[in-house]
C-alpha cells in the first residue's frame, strides 16, 4: 500500500493529467450505506478519514446522487429506454458527425418496426392493449431465481462456495418487493436495446470508464461482440459499392471469417509491439489504388486496441491518438473491439523482481487504464464493442456498444430483426449481480482483482518461456493486456530458409507440437490477407486457462518442436 | 453423457430410430438454393483446431477461453410453481426447485454445470440441449429422412434472419413467398436485404396451394422484377396475424406444390403447441389426455411430412416457456444445419448459457419429455380459456352486420374482418382511411389493436379489405371485455349503427 498522502497526490495528479474525475473514498463509502453491499465489503474498503482532500465530487457519488434525484426507475415489460435517460449533463459538448455516406444501402433502408412503433401508444394512461403478441408472464413456469455469488474482498471460487452472497430474483419483485427489475419483466419480450435497467448501469459504467467527449452518445446491448461485429460490418460494408475494411495484418480469425462471406476485402496494416502502425496506415490510405486493390478506398477500421488477438499488442495512449488522427484525415470510421480492455495487467517487472504496486482502490485502477478510443472521440466516429465474456462469463452472451445516436439507432433497427437483444435470463442475473449486489464500485473491484489474477498467469507463462525457449530463435514481448503471447521465430536461422516456404516450416513445427502434446495456434491462421506471402513465422499461446505446471510442460514441448525443426538439440 | 466445455454435438449422437445408417433416404441437396454468402462460409479455423484436443495428454495453449476459476457464480437455482391437478405426471403437484452448481460435473455425476454452461460453447448449442431437442423431435415429428439434424438458435427472429441470409440473394434477383398477411418482423427482415416478398392469397386454412401453383406456373420474371421464388415462408399454426391453422390436407397440398416448383420451405411454428380445442368446455378434459393421445392429436408439421429434406422447421421456447430465454431451435437436413451453424458462429455463437442451463434443468432433468408435454397441455387449457373469453366478448359486443371472425384453433390471435363498404359515404374513403379511422377511434377510447395493413406482404398493392388483429394472450378477462366493448362502440359510432 502506498502511504495515504502519496496515494492522494497520485490521484490528484492523475485526475488533472487525464481529466479523470477522482473517486474519493469518503463518498465511495457513503455510497455503501445506500447500497446492498454487506458489512464485510464496507469494512474492507473503509479508509482513514485523512483521505478527505478537497476534490471535485466523485463520479461514483455523482451517479448515486443522480439516481436518488431521479427516483425509482420504473420500467415494465418491453419498456423503451436510451442512455439519455441516465446520463449526466453533456453541456458544452458537440454533437457527433453524421455518417450517412459510410452506411451500407442495407442499413439505410431499415424501417422502424410497425408493431414497436405502435408501442408508443402504450404510454397513454389506462390503455388496454390487444395489439401486441406478448405471452402473459403469469404463465411463466419460474417463480424465483436464487444464486450464490462472489463478494469482495474474497472473490475466489473457494471463498464464494464457502461464504458467497445469496441473492434472489422474484417473479414480481417490482410489484411486491419495491424492486426495479424482476422475472415477469426480464423473461418476457423486451426491446432489442436490452432492458432499461441494464442500459442505466452500462450508461453509468461508460461515464466512469470512457467519458465520451461528444453529447449524443448512446448504449445498446448486444448478444456479445461476435453478433455486434457482424451487425457493425453489415452496417458499414456494401459489396456492391466495392467496400473493404482495414485491420491489423494479423487479426482475430473469427472477425476475418465474418468479413469474407460478405463479399468485401480486408486489408492488413503492419503492426509492431504496440499494434497498428499509424504511419503505415496513413501511407496505405494516401496511396490507395482502387484498381490495383480491387476495392475502393477503405472507410472502416476494425481494431482490437488492448491485448490484440492474436499478437497480444496493446496500443498506448499516444498510439491511439495518432491512429485517431489518421482516421480523421481519411474519414475512417473506427470499430473498437475491446473484450480485453479490463485485462490490462500490472507492468511486467521481470523475473525475481518485486511486483509493481497494485492499485490501492478503484479510482487508481480506473486511472491506470489506457484511455479508450471513445474517450478521445470528438467526432463520434467510433463504435466501441464491449463484452462481459472475458471479465464475467462468456455464457452470458451479453455485451454492449457505445456510439453516436445515429449509429446506435441503425444498430438497433438491425438488432430488432437479427436477435431481439440479449437473453432475459442473462440480463436479470447480470443486473442482480452488477447493479444490485456489487454496484459500480464492487464491479470495479472485481475487475481489479481479475487484473491481478491475469498478471499472475501471464508471469507464469513468461517464466515458462524464459526457462524453456531458445532465446536466439524465439522472441516475444510481455503482453500488457489480454490473454495472448505472440512468439516471433527467427526463420532466417532455419536450415531450410530460402528453400522451404514459411508455411511449410510453420506446418512442420505445428505438427511436431501436436505429436508431442501441445496445441498452439499458428500465425498464418490469423493472417488478414491470406493470399499475400507470410511476413514471418509466428505462433500464439494463451495463458488464460492452463495451470502454471501445464504451461511449463506445454512450453517445453513447444520449445523442443522449434529446436527440432531448426536442427538444434 | 460426458460433454465438457465447448463439446461438439449433433443429433446423430442421440437419435434412436432414424439415424443416418437407417434405411431411410437421405435429404436432397440444396446447393442451388443457397446464397453466395452462405456458400462462402468456411469453418472457423480455431474450431477446426479444437479437434486436436481429443488426443490424450494434449495441453492447449490455443483457445482463448477464460477459466471458470474466475466465474463469480457458485450456484444458480430456480423455483418452479406448483400447478395442482395440471397434468397426469406429478411434477407439478408441489413447488419444487432446480439447481446448478459451478462444478457439478467434477463433484458428482451431473451432465451439465455452470463451468460448462457459462463458458464459450458451440454455436449449435450445448450437447445437453441438443440431446433433449433431438429426442423431442423424434417424439413429436418423426422425420421421414435419415440425415436430419438440429441446432439451437437465439430465438425465431434469428432463425428467420439466418434462413433468409442462407437462401435469398438480391444480386440474384431473389424473392420469397409468404402468406398475404405475414408476421411483420419477417417482412422487415427481408426488405433491407433487397428481397422481394410475394404474398399468397389465404383462406381460413391459410395460404391457398392452387393460387401458389398458378402464381409459380405463370411467373414472369421481367414483369415481377424478381426471379421465380424458390422459398416459401409460412407460419402453419395460429398464423400471425390471421390466426389461421393449416389442416393436414392443406399442408400436403402446399408441400406437393413446393415439390413441383422446387421450393424450399421455411416452417416457422412458434404457436404449434398452443393448440386450442374448439369446444369451450373441452379444455377441462384435454388437460388430462394421456401423452400418446395428446401427441397423436397434434396436427402433422411440415417437417413430419418432409420426404425430401426441403423443410427448415423453426421452433421456439418463447411462447411455451419464456420469451426472455431468447432460445429456440431449427431442424433440417444435415447440409442446411451445417450451413446454419457456420453462420451462427459469426452471428451469435449460440444462445445464452444462463438460458441453456436453466431451460435444460427444467425441461430435461426436472420435467423430462413427459412433464414438458404435460406443461403444454396446461398452457393450452389456459390459452383456450382466454380465447373463449375473447370470443364471448365478440358475440356480446361487436355489431355482426359489419364484423366477422373465425374462431382460432391455435395461437394467440383473433382476426377480425370489417365490411368497410357499409360505412356511410364509404365511396369517399379508401380502405386504408377507414382502417385508420377505426384504429384512431379505438385509441382515443383507450384500446390498442393492430391494423391488418401492418402485416401486408405486398403493401404497394391496393388494399381491398379491412382487418384488425386482436390478441387474447396477455390481458385479463375483465380488460378483454372492456376493450372489445370499446372496439364495438367505436365501430357503431363510425358506421352509424344503433
Amino acid at each position: 500500500m502506498l502511504p495515504i498522502t502519496k496515494a492522494a497526490r497520485l490521484r490528484a495528479l492523475i485526475a488533472t493529467r487525464r481529466g479523470v474525475a477522482s473517486i474519493s473514498c469518503r463518498t465511495a463509502r457513503s455510497l455503501h450505506t445506500r447500497s446492498s453491499l454487506n458489512s464485510a465489503e464496507a469494512a474492507a474498503t473503509a479508509q482513514p478519514a485523512t483521505h478527505e482532500v478537497d476534490y471535485a465530487p466523485s463520479l461514483l457519488s455523482e451517479i448515486a446522487a443522480r439516481r436518488a434525484k431521479a427516483g425509482k426507475l420504473v420500467a415494465g415489460i418491453a419498456a423503451a429506454s436510451d442512455s439519455d435517460m441516465f446520463k449526466g449533463p453533456q453541456t458544452g459538448k458537440p454533437k457527433a458527425k453524421r455518417w450517412d455516406n459510410h452506411l451500407s444501402a442495407e442499413s439505410k433502408s431499415r424501417e422502424p418496426c410497425s408493431l414497436k412503433q405502435a408501442a408508443k401508444h402504450l404510454k397513454q394512461p389506462g390503455l388496454i392493449s390487444l395489439g401486441g403478441g406478448l405471452p402473459s408472464s403469469e404463465l411463466f413456469p419460474l417463480d424465483e431465481i436464487d444464486m450464490k455469488v462472489a463478494m469482495p474482498p474474497d472473490f475466489s471460487e473457494k471463498g464464494t462456495a464457502a461464504h458467497g452472497q445469496r441473492v434472489t430474483i422474484g417473479k414480481y419483485d417490482v410489484r411486491d418487493r419495491d424492486g426495479t427489475y424482476d422475472l415477469s419483466i426480464a423473461l418476457n419480450y423486451g426491446q432489442s436495446t436490452g432492458s432499461a435497467q441494464m442500459i442505466r448501469f452500462l450508461t453509468e459504467h461508460t461515464e466512469i470508464v470512457c467519458k465520451p467527449p461528444y453529447a449524443d452518445w448512446r448504449i445498446c446491448q448486444t448478444i456479445g461482440s461476435t453478433g455486434a461485429l457482424e451487425q457493425a460490418l453489415r452496417m458499414f460494408l456494401d459489396k456492391d459499392r466495392g467496400d473493404s475494411v482495414l485491420t491489423e495484418d494479423f487479426s482475430f480469425s473469427t472477425a476475418l471469417e465474418t468479413i469474407t462471406p460478405l463479399g468485401v476485402k480486408a486489408f492488413g496494416i503492419p503492426v509492431d509491439d504496440q499494434g497498428l502502425i499509424p504511419e503505415a496506415m496513413d501511407e496505405l490510405l494516401t496511396n490507395w489504388d482502387a484498381k490495383a486493390r480491387g476495392s475502393r478506398k477503405p472507410h472502416l477500421l476494425y481494431t482490437v486496441p488492448s491485448g490484440q488477438n492474436p499478437t497480444g499488442a496493446t496500443q498506448g495512449l499516444e498510439r491511439r491518438q495518432a491512429i485517431y488522427r489518421v482516421a480523421q484525415k481519411h474519414d475512417i470510421f473506427i470499430l473498437e473491439d475491446e473484450p480485453y480492455y479490463f485485462l490490462q495487467m500490472q507492468p511486467y517487472t521481470g523475473r525475481g523482481q518485486p511486483d509493481a504496486p497494485a492499485p490501492n482502490n478503484v479510482e487508481e485502477f480506473v486511472s491506470s487504464l489506457i484511455p479508450t478510443y471513445v474517450s478521445m472521440d470528438i467526432d463520434g466516429r467510433v463504435m466501441r464493442m464491449d463484452s462481459l465474456s472475458k471479465v464475467l462469463v462468456p455464457g452470458s452472451r451479453l455485451g454492449w456498444i457505445v456510439a453516436s445516436e445515429q449509429i446506435v439507432e441503425r444498430y438497433q433497427r438491425h438488432a430488432e430483426v437479427a436477435s431481439q437483444g440479449p437473453s432475459g435470463f442473462s440480463q436479470v442475473i447480470v443486473h442482480k449481480l452488477l447493479d444490485e449486489t456489487w454496484g459500480h464500485e464492487g464491479y470495479l473491484r472485481w475487475l481489479m482483482n481479475l487484473r491481478l489474477e491475469y498478471t499472475k498467469k501471464r508471469d507464469a507463462l513468461l517464466a515458462a518461456c524464459e526457462d524453456n525457449l531458445p532465446r536466439d530463435l524465439v522472441s516475444w514481448t510481455p503482453p500488457a493486456a489480454g490473454m495472448f503471447l505472440w512468439f516471433t521465430i527467427d526463420h532466417t536461422k532455419h536450415p531450410s530458409a530460402g528453400t522451404r516456404s514459411l508455411e511449410e516450416i510453420e506446418q512442420e513445427i505445428f505438427d511436431s507440437c501436436i505429436k508431442s502434446g501441445v496445441l498452439v495456434a499458428r500465425g498464418s491462421w490469423f493472417a488478414t490477407e491470406k493470399d499475400a506471402p507470410l511476413p514471418g513465422l509466428y505462433f500464439r499461446a494463451t495463458f488464460a486457462a492452463a495451470s502454471p505446471e501445464n504451461m511449463n510442460t506445454a512450453i517445453a514441448r513447444f520449445g523442443q518442436a522449434v529446436k527440432d525443426s531448426f536442427g538444434r538439440k | 453423457m460426458v460433454a465438457p466445455t465447448g463439446a461438439y454435438a449433433d443429433s446423430d449422437m442421440f437419435k434412436l430410430q432414424c439415424s443416418r445408417s437407417s434405411d431411410r433416404p437421405a435429404a436432397k441437396r440444396w446447393d442451388n438454393h443457397l446464397t453466395d454468402e452462405c456458400r462462402a462460409r468456411a469453418p472457423g479455423i480455431l474450431k477446426v483446431a479444437a479437434r486436436f484436443l481429443k488426443r490424450p495428454g494434449m495441453i492447449s495453449l490455443a483457445g482463448g477461453l477464460p477459466s471458470p476459476d474466475y466465474f463469480p457464480f457458485s450456484s444458480i437455482s430456480a423455483t418452479i410453481p406448483a400447478i395442482p391437478g395440471a397434468a397426469e405426471s406429478d411434477v407439478f403437484e408441489a413447488e419444487s426447485t432446480i439447481a446448478m452448481g459451478l462444478r457439478d460435473i467434477a463433484s458428482g455425476d451431473a451432465a451439465f454445470d455452470l463451468s460448462v454452461a457459462l463458458n464459450y460453447g458451440q454455436a449449435a448449442g450445448s450437447a445437453q440441449m441438443i440431446r433433449w431437442i433431438t429426442e423431442h423431435t423424434e417424439l413429436v415429428h418423426k422425420p421421414l429422412y435419415a440425415d436430419w439434424d438440429t441446432c439451437l438458435t437465439t430465438g425465431n427472429t434469428a432463425g428467420i434472419y439466418q434462413a433468409l441470409r442462407m437462401l435469398c440473394d438480391k444480386n440474384r434477383g431473389d424473392s420469397w413467398m409468404t402468406e398475404e398477411y405475414c408476421y411483420a418482423s419477417a417482412l422487415e427482415t427481408a426488405l433491407p436485404m433487397g428481397i422481394k416478398t410475394v404474398g399468397i392469397k389465404m383462406d381460413a386454412d391459410g395460404p391457398i396451394p392452387e393460387v401458389m401453383d398458378e402464381l409459380l406456373t405463370n411467373w414472369d420474371a421481367a414483369k415481377k422484377g424478381a426471379r421465380k421464388p424458390h422459398v416459401l415462408y409460412t407460419v402453419p399454426t395460429g398464423q400471425n396475424p390471421t390466426g389461421s391453422t393449416q389442416s393436414a390436407a392443406r399442408k400436403r397440398a402446399i408441400y406437393k406444390a413446393c415439390q413441383k416448383h422446387d421450393i424450399y420451405i421455411v416452417e416457422d411454428d412458434p404457436y404449434y403447441f398452443l393448440q386450442l380445442p374448439s369446444n369451450s368446455n373441452s379444455h377441462q378434459n384435454s388437460s388430462k389426455l394421456p401423452i400418446n393421445t395428446f401427441l397423436s392429436n397434434l396436427p402433422p408439421s411440415f417437417l413430419s411430412i418432409d420426404t425430401d429434406g426441403r423443410v427448415m422447421r423453426i421452433d421456439s421456447f418463447s411462447k411455451v416457456i419464456v420469451p426472455g430465454a431468447r432460445m429456440g431451435w431449427v431442424t433440417a437436413s444435415e447440409q442446411m444445419i451445417e450451413r446454419f451453424i457456420r453462420h451462427a458462429e459469426t452471428a451469435s455463437q449460440g444462445p445464452s448459457g444462463f438460458s441453456q442451463a436453466l431451460i435444460y434443468k427444467l425441461v430435461d432433468e426436472k420435467w423430462g419429455h413427459q412433464g414438458f408435454l404435460d406443461w403444454l397441455q396446461h398452457l393450452q387449457a389456459e390459452y383456450t380459456g382466454r380465447r373463449d373469453v375473447m370470443l364471448a366478448a365478440f358475440e356480446k359486443f361487436l355489431p355482426k352486420s359489419i364484423v366477422s371472425w373465425n374462431s382460432p384453433s391455435a395461437g394467440m390471435f383473433c382476426w377480425i374482418k370489417i365490411k368497410h363498404s357499409l360505412r356511410p359515404n364509404a365511396k369517399l374513403y379508401s380502405a386504408l382511411d377507414i382502417e385508420e379511422e377505426i384504429f384512431a377511434a379505438c385509441l382515443k377510447r383507450g384500446v390498442l389493436i393492430a391494423k391488418g395493413s401492418w402485416f401486408r406482404a405486398e403493401p404497394d398493392l391496393p388494399l381491398d379489405d379491412v382487418f384488425f388483429r386482436l390478441t387474447f394472450a396477455a390481458s385479463s378477462a375483465e380488460n378483454m371485455e372492456v376493450a372489445v366493448r370499446t372496439f364495438g362502440t367505436a365501430l357503431r359510432s363510425i358506421f352509424n349503427l344503433a
